[in-house]
């Protein structure tokens, strides 16, 4: 039998050879008769969010933690401030010490059925870094380069993951091109499971040590932040969820309906010495290959060959960030970290509910587009 | 339906940190696949044997609401199986670990340790796929850390003495007779078991960390 590991590098092999390198994002889109898909910033999109929370099992002394939109990026996400209603005895919004925004709710025993509903506004546009030319961006400080660099509970980078970066960067001169190169080596390497359950769950030692790197977007953008770090390159992930449908007509990358209730989605960025962050979503191209209708498209078809040469510098703006935060702690609670905060939490007196199961934890999100 | 409602203005929480147990390296490989004889593999892993000293002993809630220390196993052989419910090399090998544990129910006591997971996840994944041995929580992840697990799945075959022999990271084959092997070499060898010694006058015991990957035979880290 075919060893996971022996496929994994034979693809690495394969994605380092000059001729399976990319076209760039020009040549992708020249061709008329090519698909597009062009994220260029443009005119700012108002979007507001309504999170609606039950706990539908009796529960006792109840807490909800729902996530908020507190990333801010002032050339393309501004938070507008969020409002609640709830029949909960405290509700406030705090922060964990790792940057993420919640609204912590308390619900004594015997207020049934706990419900809370927070609406969320937010203003967003497309990204775009042109990458021909370094432009003006200030350096990270000392302090947010450390932070950007270090490893997280399940994205160690050392060991498995620092032997696989340097793997993939060798040879290769400057952040951008090791940037690059691991960006196209995750798009080679890796494949969307269907079979993960939410975004997965960013076990990126795991994935490398087992050779099984199939997962969602919360693990195979984990795996290109982690590979980026241990290459000494400032990354990070963004959890959020999509709001929209993509106007690319890209079915695959954007929000179908209101209902937006499975829409979470994590993307990534990289800090590019004069570039600043820059926009990545390698995941995002696993899942044009696997779910762009008519499904299960060749790496070499048309519609990925344009999103995975646009997903390396752009993204596009119908999504909502929630926050970079990893391993966070719930305020309140006494249950163990969280990898990330992208889905609401609850914990009754039986335990953490499953974020999940939507049998005993009743959750929907709704999205709409306001006039700018 | 008394409403409470709010708008805007962050509080910052601070979130304090997990204390955390530091890696030993401690253990060496003593041997690799094809040097040892009962070493069983399976579709991407092979028990491979070590020595080292005793593991780090664990006590952890199971998911039938009991607590379960693995001191209580001392005196027989003991295969400590960490894993997740997301990991599809994981889903796929439990169903012959629940074989293998009923075929060496007289000798062997396994411990299945879900790593990271919400109680009703794994409670949900195991209603419909029912296994022969205890299913344990270490739902902070502070025994994979002792244990210097980091991969799942990964499996730990301990004798008597609670001392780790064999390793496998990834799933094996229980079902292969190589398996059954490896089992029988053990609970056949005459071991010394330590007398109980209490926890508060025990030195805390060095994390089992083995000295190569079992899957790709790269050299320790």
């Amino acid at each position: 039998m075919m060893n996971r590991r022996h496929l994994l590098y034979a693809g690495a092999a394969a994605a380092m050879l000059p001729g399976s390198l990319l076209a760039g994002r020009a040549s992708a889109q020249g061709a008329a008769s090519e698909p597009a898909f062009a994220p260029t910033p443009g005119a700012w999109r108002n979007f507001q969010v309504v999170t609606r929370l039950e706990i539908l099992e009796n529960p006792g002394a109840t807490q909800a933690w729902v996530p908020l939109p507190a990333f801010t990026a002032q050339d393309w996400f501004k938070p507008l401030g969020n409002t609640w209603t709830s029949n909960a005895a405290l509700v406030e919004s705090v922060t964990d010490a790792q940057g993420a925004q919640m609204l912590h709710v308390r619900w004594s025993a015997g207020e049934t059925p706990p419900v809370v509903e927070v609406t969320s506004r937010v203003s967003t546009r497309d990204r775009s870094v042109d990458l021909s030319k370094p432009g003006t961006a200030a350096p990270l400080s000392a302090e947010e380069r450390a932070k950007y660099l270090a490893a997280a509970d399940l994205i160690p980078v050392d060991g498995i993951v620092k032997t696989t970066s340097d793997k993939i960067t060798a040879g290769k001169e400057g952040d951008l091109a090791k940037t690059r190169a691991i960006y196209e080596w995750v798009v080679e390497n890796t494949f969307r499971n269907a079979a993960t359950r939410g975004c997965g769950t960013g076990d990126v030692a795991s994935m490398l040590e087992s050779g099984t790197l199939g997962g969602k977007c919360a693990d195979l953008n984990a795996l290109f932040v982690g590979l980026v770090r241990a290459a000494g390159i400032p990354a990070r992930d963004i959890y959020g969820v999509r709001v929209a449908p993509s106007k690319f007509g890209y079915k695959s990358l954007g929000a179908n309906s209101d209902v937006i209730t499975k829409a979470q989605h994590c993307r990534a960025e990289v800090y590019l010495s004069g570039f600043g962050w820059v926009p990545t979503d390698p995941a995002d191209v696993r899942k044009v290959v696997l779910e762009e209708p008519p499904g299960k498209l060749a790496i070499d078809d048309g519609k990925v060959k344009a999103a995975r040469a646009a997903l390396f510098g752009s993204w596009e703006g119908n999504w909502l960030a929630y926050n970079t935060a990893h391993d966070v702690s719930l305020p309140g609670s006494s249950g163990p970290k969280l990898a990330f905060l992208m889905y609401p939490q609850a914990e009754t007196a039986s335990g953490r509910l499953d974020c999940l199961d939507p049998d005993t934890f009743k959750y929907t999100l709704r999205s709409a587009e306001l006039a700018a | 339906m008394a409403l409470l409602s709010g708008a805007g203005g962050a509080k910052a929480v601070a979130a304090q940190n997990e204390s955390r147990i530091p890696l030993s390296q401690s253990a060496t490989v003593v041997s690799d696949p094809a040097a040892s004889p009962g070493a069983a593999s399976g579709t991407g892993a092979a028990l491979l044997s070590f020595s080292g000293p005793a593991a780090p002993s664990f006590v952890l809630p199971a998911l039938d609401g009991a607590t379960v220390a693995l001191d209580a196993a001392r005196g027989r052989v003991v295969l400590v199986h960490v894993f997740a419910t997301w990991c599809e090399p994981c889903r796929e090998e439990l169903p012959a670990l629940s074989r293998f544990a009923l075929r060496h129910a007289d000798t062997v006591t396994i411990f299945a340790i879900d790593v990271g997971e919400v109680d009703a996840r794994v409670r949900r994944f195991f209603e419909t796929l029912p296994v022969s041995f205890p299913v344990l929580l270490d739902r902070d992840r502070s025994m994979m850390r002792s244990w210097g697990v980091s991969a799942l799945p990964t499996t730990f075959v301990l004798d008597a003495a609670l001392r780790p022999r064999y390793r496998a990271v990834g799933d094996v084959a229980w079902d292969e007779p190589a398996a059954d092997r490896v089992i029988a070499g053990l609970a056949a060898s005459p071991v010394a078991v330590s007398p109980e010694i209490p926890a508060a006058l025990r030195e805390p015991a060095p994390a089992v960390r083995p000295a190569a990957n079992a899957v790709t035979g790269e050299p320790p880290r």
